[in-house]
């Protein structure tokens, strides 16, 4: 914390002299010729230069750039981590906006002009007036049976995926089905296979043909990649062994009683009984809001 | 509930920034001032402005005690800030013979033109506390300052330039030389291209730079024990004040605005040419700052990583490039500590139905 | 910089942002500074991309926005942006950069001044990724090749060159190169 954001309260970034969207104009040149390129190369991961933020690598910094890149003053931002409008990361990211950029705040997906995303695409459709960002650790999907650069970006230059189909026909072999949990892999636009960040596989079947851009930031290994709207994207499968998202048969949500959204588990006492909760705090609120009006 | 609170978590999260600005503030001492660190933590603030990839010793000085002393901190808020800084220019290319000489030591040879010039070093103190200091204070420090002054001559020679030991091995048909047409080109500016591999050396020298000293070390040492074959000659070691000459905005003719504190170190490694010829290659390091072991380890992984074909860690430069920039790998290792929930009960899903999968087998049989 | 000039290049990019991503679809520049061209590139360009024109007005052009962004001006096969006007610059096409398989990004970015677009009515069906169905954009002020060389050059995807055909009175239409362009 600034001392003088402590003794002051009106002390926001951007009077204090950093310019709106804090990155220089260099900066923000880069990105977004950087994002063009992307959108025109669906799936396929850009490399840029990535400046440090003031929030530490590995904490949404491609994520952020990318969104300051694009900000308007009248945004209406949603900021969500693990789906939660309230988590550690979201409420510093969003305070960080807020002093840089002077954007409204909300945790309402319908409300919101800019969603920022770590692990999870909200439950509500977004539509094609919205954009998700969503902050990426590790962007290269071969990364997991090739650690080399050199040879990933050899292998999609020339759309050799074998080892990665492998893999997977592999990991059936050992474990009865694909065992991938979260950053399952994607084919986009029938090209390049895409790393979707974390999310959980509930949420891949929302990038396949939807309305909203999707722009992928990874700042510590600087690469920006996107998916446009109206664009394929299909999990890697098999004929005889399906994508399957996690499966939440009997379960429902103890706040608002959902059944159809990704649940997070909680360990309920001492007991190690457990209950379910929507991962997806805005909706799960809104639910609860309706119900008791 | 602090951690991910659906709500509340706001109040919690300036709770602890609040926490933590309060805890330097801890016990009776007076306040450290920014000069203070400078001064007499001058071998952090080089750390730091290294690290950071800026040569600012007073900006360096205050993200050192904003950070309470922790240098990947520092360093990564030195850096962040030079992130809104615009460019511009660019320098000169300088030679380090202009180089106004502080320290400068060859193991190479026993007497070099110029001479060993030993500096301030802590090389050769025996490691023992000095309780001394626990007293230390202005009318002391003024005694030992007398006595220093006492003992030096009326002047001394110091020669405008120090030839490097380098060109002489280099006279004498030793070194191997041959430049790849890449390093004739502009080198490419690392902080607005990401690393592209194989990167060129102009690229992977600039990553060193800004490396960190402790990660360095570690894959430099690693090649120096056994994993790999680099023992390295140190030809020079070189601490001292680098002229920064800028092209004069309105006429172009060469400006000098200030000099930058660097630590240079040039290593020898035999290898055998390509022609059958034994020859020695070189290897580079420079750094902001007084920092030897950054300086060294930097020389010792340049020339590691121009391996034809890498054999273990150090030797690969995607290895040694990825793995060495302390602000990206201490904000990595950091967020391990966000939660992780979602992906955590995706893994869970899938370990379960491994598990009912496994079980189902294990009755069939 | 004014914040003023920075908000508008912030809508802006939105607005690129948008024509990219939904190709054939007609996005409005922000109104005010120095026109359209001066509007749409000040977001983009600076000192570390080189521009060139393909056409000989379009040179000059170039040149006056390479002074005022600071970019550099290259030979037309290696610059990154390209400004076209009018009829003559169909054929050059074929000599931009494609960028490389491995590096496909490299590839240049082609401003085509026209007079005017029409959502409907054009000669070919643009259809894709950002496309629901196929869209039939028509320009005015552009020779009728450059649709069908710009099929031509981007035959080999990822390989290709992205254009953005801005009109006069500050409407952008993208067509990047995943783009497919056919006969109607």
């Amino acid at each position: 914390m600034l001392m003088r954001e402590w003794l002051d309260s009106d002390a926001s970034l951007h009077k204090c002299g950093y310019p709106f969207g804090f990155l220089d104009d260099g900066a923000k040149k880069e990105v977004r010729r950087c994002l063009l390129k992307a959108i025109a190369i669906p799936g396929y991961q850009v490399p840029y230069g990535s400046r440090e933020m003031p929030i530490a690598r590995g904490w949404g910094t491609g994520g952020i750039q990318i969104t300051l890149s694009l900000i308007l003053p009248d945004d209406i931002l949603k900021v969500i981590d693990q789906g939660c409008d309230g988590s550690v990361n979201a409420v510093n990211i969003k305070k960080f906006y807020q002093s840089v950029a002077d954007v409204d705040i909300t945790t309402d997906t319908t409300a919101a002009t800019v969603i920022q995303t770590r692990h999870r695409i909200p439950e509500e459709p977004m539509t094609d007036e919205q954009i998700l960002v969503l902050q990426v650790p590790y962007p290269e999907a071969l990364r997991e049976v090739e650690p080399s650069e050199m040879e990933t970006r050899r292998m999609h230059a020339e759309a050799d995926y074998g080892r990665m189909w492998l893999y997977l026909y592999e990991d059936i072999v050992a474990c009865g089905e694909i065992s991938i949990s979260y950053r399952y892999p994607v084919t986009v636009n029938g090209r390049y296979i895409m790393d979707p960040s974390p999310i959980p596989r509930w949420d891949v079947p929302k990038l396949h043909m939807a309305d909203t851009i999707f722009l992928f930031g990874a700042g510590r290994e600087k690469r920006i990649y996107a998916i446009p709207p109206y664009t394929r994207v299909e999990p890697l499968e098999f004929d005889d062994h399906r994508f399957r998202v996690e499966d939440f048969d009997g379960k429902s949500c103890h706040r608002c009683g959902a059944t159809d959204t990704f649940f997070d588990e909680i360990i309920d006492s001492a007991d190690g009984g457990r209950k379910y909760c929507c991962s997806d705090s805005g909706y799960c609120d809104k639910r609860m809001a309706a119900w008791n009006r | 509930m602090g951690y991910v609170a659906v709500k509340g978590g706001t109040e919690a999260i300036e709770n602890a920034c609040r926490q933590f600005a309060l805890e330097r503030m801890r016990g009776d001492s007076a306040p450290l001032g920014v000069d203070q660190v400078k001064d007499q933590l001058y071998l952090a603030v080089d750390r730091v402005m290294g690290e950071g990839g800026l040569y600012a010793p007073d900006l360096a000085a205050l993200a050192f005690k904003q950070a309470a002393g922790d240098t990947f901190e520092a360093s990564f808020m030195l850096r962040a800030f030079r992130a809104t800084q615009p460019r511009h220019g660019y320098g000169l290319p300088a030679t380090t013979e202009k180089m106004r000489i502080i320290r400068r030591i060859s193991s190479a040879f026993k007497d070099i033109p110029g001479g060993q010039i030993l500096g301030p070093t802590s090389d050769y103190t025996l490691r023992l506390l000095d309780f001394d200091l626990l007293a230390d204070d202005a009318a002391r420090r003024t005694v030992f300052k007398e006595r220093i002054f006492s003992l030096l001559p009326e002047r001394a020679d110091i020669p405008e330039s120090f030839p490097r030991v380098i060109d002489i091995l280099r006279q004498e048909g030793l070194l191997d030389e041959v430049h790849r047409p890449e390093e004739r080109q502009t080198p490419p500016d690392i902080t607005r291209q990401s690393l592209t591999f194989p990167a060129p050396r102009t690229a992977g020298l600039q990553a060193m730079a800004r490396g960190e000293t402790g990660g360095m070390l570690l894959l430099a040492y690693s090649s120096m024990r056994g994993y790999g074959n680099i023992h390295p000659t140190l030809g020079e070691l070189r601490v001292g004040y680098l002229p920064l000459v800028i092209p004069h905005p309105d006429n172009g003719e060469p400006y000098t605005v200030g000099e930058v504190k660097v630590t240079e170190a040039e290593v020898l490694a035999r290898f055998e040419g390509q022609d059958g010829m034994p020859r020695f290659s070189l290897g580079y390091g420079i750094c902001f700052g007084q920092n030897e072991i950054k300086a060294i380890s930097m020389a010792v992984l340049d020339r590691c990583t121009r391996a034809p074909r890498p054999s273990c860690p150090a030797e690969d430069q995607e290895f040694v490039l990825y793995h060495t920039d302390g602000i990206e790998a201490m904000g990595f290792c950091n967020h391990w500590k966000l939660p992780h929930y979602v992906d955590f009960l995706s893994d869970l899903d899938r370990l379960r139905k491994a598990q009912e999968i496994a079980r189902k087998e294990g009755e069939s049989c | 910089m004014h914040q003023e000039q920075t908000i508008r290049d912030h809508a802006t990019f939105r607005a690129i942002l948008q024509a990219m991503s939904r190709p054939g679809t007609i996005q409005q520049l922000p109104a005010g500074g120095d026109g359209p061209l001066q509007t749409l590139l000040s977001t983009l360009l600076d000192q570390e991309v080189s521009l060139a024109g393909i056409d000989p007005a379009a040179a000059d052009l170039a040149a006056e926005v390479a002074r005022r962004t600071g970019s550099r001006i290259t030979a037309l096969e290696q610059a990154d942006f390209l400004l076209a006007i009018g009829d003559s610059a169909a054929g050059s096409l074929t000599v931009l950069k494609r960028g490389s398989s491995d590096y496909p990004e490299t590839g240049a970015t082609v401003i085509f001044l026209v007079d005017g677009i029409n959502p409907e009515g054009g000669a070919y069906s643009l259809s894709g990724p950002g496309i629901k169905d196929e869209v039939y954009p028509e320009f005015s002020g552009i020779s009728d090749k450059v649709l069908p060389l710009l099929a031509e050059v981007n035959r080999d995807f990822p390989l290709g060159i992205d254009a953005m055909i801005l009109d006069r009175q500050g409407q952008l239409t993208c067509i990047p190169r995943s783009t497919k362009i056919g006969e109607r």
